[in-house]
């Protein structure tokens, strides 16, 4: 019994200390442990492969709601995500909630963009590409970073009615009016009505949020990219049916790479995420026994 | 090549001011926690601010001309966003300790607008819908693990609202039994946060691992 209660006065650095060769040390010498979908996982992919819901050239907005603080959350599932939607033919119009959201954006885009068009011809030759994949896919006409703008709901309520308003320009300046990705066979102006999907990746408020509060105006399917920290509170949105799917964390994006059978930064990091949380379980068991050690000593000097 | 090695290894040594806190509070954590305040306000106000929000939203509608490209330079100007741009400038008077009520008319307007919109909002695709999804039937037939999930639901919805009924003392063999119950599933849901927020904080620090380990040591793939 006194080992633990010697345990409950261990330096807190030796728990940092613990925690941190617990992530690095699996980081350096990688085995594989099994990553099994999830039902939320599970379905925002059944959806985005789903033709008849998302026929090829459907447009999808994706909504970039964090900043570097949650990236090493929120980008894996991003990238996966992207990648996923280039192979089917959709096409990704991006946008930012959050200051940096574009910025993000952007380093998601170019390394989807980069991953889908070098494996362009494996996945050709294993018939893994919708019919209307190309090898070569162009900012304006496959997909588009608007960039951020600020307003939260009142931003979602404007691209409700016409997209071109609020965005005038995409995140680099160029004129959206001439962009073929918004051009609509009957000339309309693009609008949220035009898109198939609208994903938010939300670290925080003013993420997917915004999008289920102007539900009733846009009536699009949505789904969640969401931190770990976040998923108990979205679950709620599942389980009402607004969403029709959810990645949380870096398990979700490890996930979504399996289904998509691109392993990436979300499945590197499930192995070293295990092995902490083992450790910190363990820290939690001592430091319980240790109290209640503590708590019968007392008890005895007492009685 | 040389910009990526320079960002890479101010990137690094940033990680590691930040993670010489774990020790104790020390200058190199300052350093790095200043800087980030810098920085950050810097590029929000200037790269951000100006060139995605303020030059294509109001300074490209009121003079296409000099700020819209494309199709937009030749669009009629919308001189009725002058009225935003200058209850924006309002914003400005907070740095004044004798005018800054005057600020106080463009926060008005924000909130009442916010407000506006966000209580309607708020019943219609928060309130109503989770509502209706929290009448479900007790028993389903054939499908005793539905039949127990909707049992959960409906046992923890109502005895989370009797806690959070405070007209009556949570006491007696009803509210007092009820409350308890509903104490029992906030801190199952407590817990569900906590762990989830553990998830997330590992996931963080795994990503800052793999940064120093991969891009800037090289020692993993």
């Amino acid at each position: 019994m006194n080992i633990f209660i010697k345990l409950k006065n261990l330096d807190r650095r030796w728990v940092f200390l613990f925690v941190a060769l617990s992530v690095i040390i699996p980081l350096l010498f990688p085995f594989a442990l099994p990553v099994v979908p999830t039902k939320s996982v599970a379905n925002l992919h059944k959806f985005i492969e789903n033709t008849e819901a998302l026929p090829e050239g459907t447009r999808c907005f994706l909504s970039f709601d964090f900043d570097p603080a949650s990236e090493p959350e929120l980008k894996p599932s991003a990238v996966a995500i992207l990648v996923h939607m280039f192979r089917r033919n959709l096409k990704p119009i991006c946008g930012a909630n959050w200051p940096v959201g574009g910025e993000m954006a952007e380093v998601a885009l170019v390394e989807a963009a980069n991953a889908y068009m070098s494996t362009y011809d494996d996945m050709k030759a294993q018939g893994k590409l919708a019919p209307g994949c190309k090898p070569i896919i162009e900012r304006g006409v496959d997909y588009v970073n608007l960039g951020y703008k600020t307003g939260a709901i009142i931003h979602v309520k404007a691209l409700c009615n016409d997209f071109m308003y609020p965005y005038p320009q995409d995140r680099d300046g160029n004129s959206t009016a001439e962009m073929a990705i918004f051009a609509n066979p009957d000339g309309r102006r693009f609008a949220m009505s035009d898109v198939g999907l609208i994903i938010s990746f939300t670290a925080g408020t003013g993420g997917i949020e915004t999008f289920i509060s102007m539900a009733g105006e846009h009536k699009r399917p949505m789904a969640a990219g969401c931190t770990s920290v976040n998923i108990p509170r979205f679950t709620t949105y599942l389980q009402s049916g607004q969403l029709v799917g959810m990645t949380g964390g870096l398990p979700g994006a490890a996930e979504y790479e399996t289904l998509i059978e691109r392993p990436g930064k979300g499945c590197a990091g499930m192995t070293p995420q295990s092995i902490a949380h083992l450790v910190i379980m363990l820290f939690i068991i001592f430091g319980n026994l240790a109290y209640i050690a503590e708590q019968r000593n007392e008890a005895k000097k007492k009685g | 090549m040389t910009t990526l090695l320079i960002t890479t290894w101010v990137g690094a040594l940033i990680t590691l001011c930040c993670f010489t806190f774990l020790i104790k509070d020390n200058p190199f954590y300052r350093f790095a926690e200043h800087l980030f305040v810098g920085v950050s306000a810097g590029y929000y106000l200037s790269t951000i601010s100006f060139h995605q929000v303020l030059k294509p939203n109001l300074l490209a509608k009121i003079w296409p001309t000099y700020f819209a490209s494309g199709t937009a330079a030749e669009a009629t100007p919308e001189y009725i966003l002058i009225i935003p741009g200058l209850l924006g400038l309002l914003m400005l008077f907070r740095f004044s300790s004798n005018l800054s009520w005057v600020s106080r008319f463009t926060v008005a307007f924000v909130m009442g607008v916010s407000t506006g919109i966000a209580v309607v909002t708020s019943a219609e695709q928060y309130l109503i819908p989770q509502v209706k999804k929290a009448i479900v039937p007790l028993i389903v037939s054939g499908d005793y693990f539905g039949s127990f999930s909707n049992l959960v639901l409906v046992v923890g919805t109502v005895a989370c609202l009797f806690y959070f009924f405070f007209s009556t003392e949570h006491r007696g063999p009803v509210f007092g039994n009820v409350a308890k119950v509903g104490i029992w599933y906030l801190m199952i849901s407590f817990g569900a946060a906590f762990g989830a927020t553990v998830m997330g904080r590992i996931s963080l620090l795994i990503g800052r691992f793999n940064f120093l380990l991969s891009d800037w040591l090289h020692l993993i793939k």
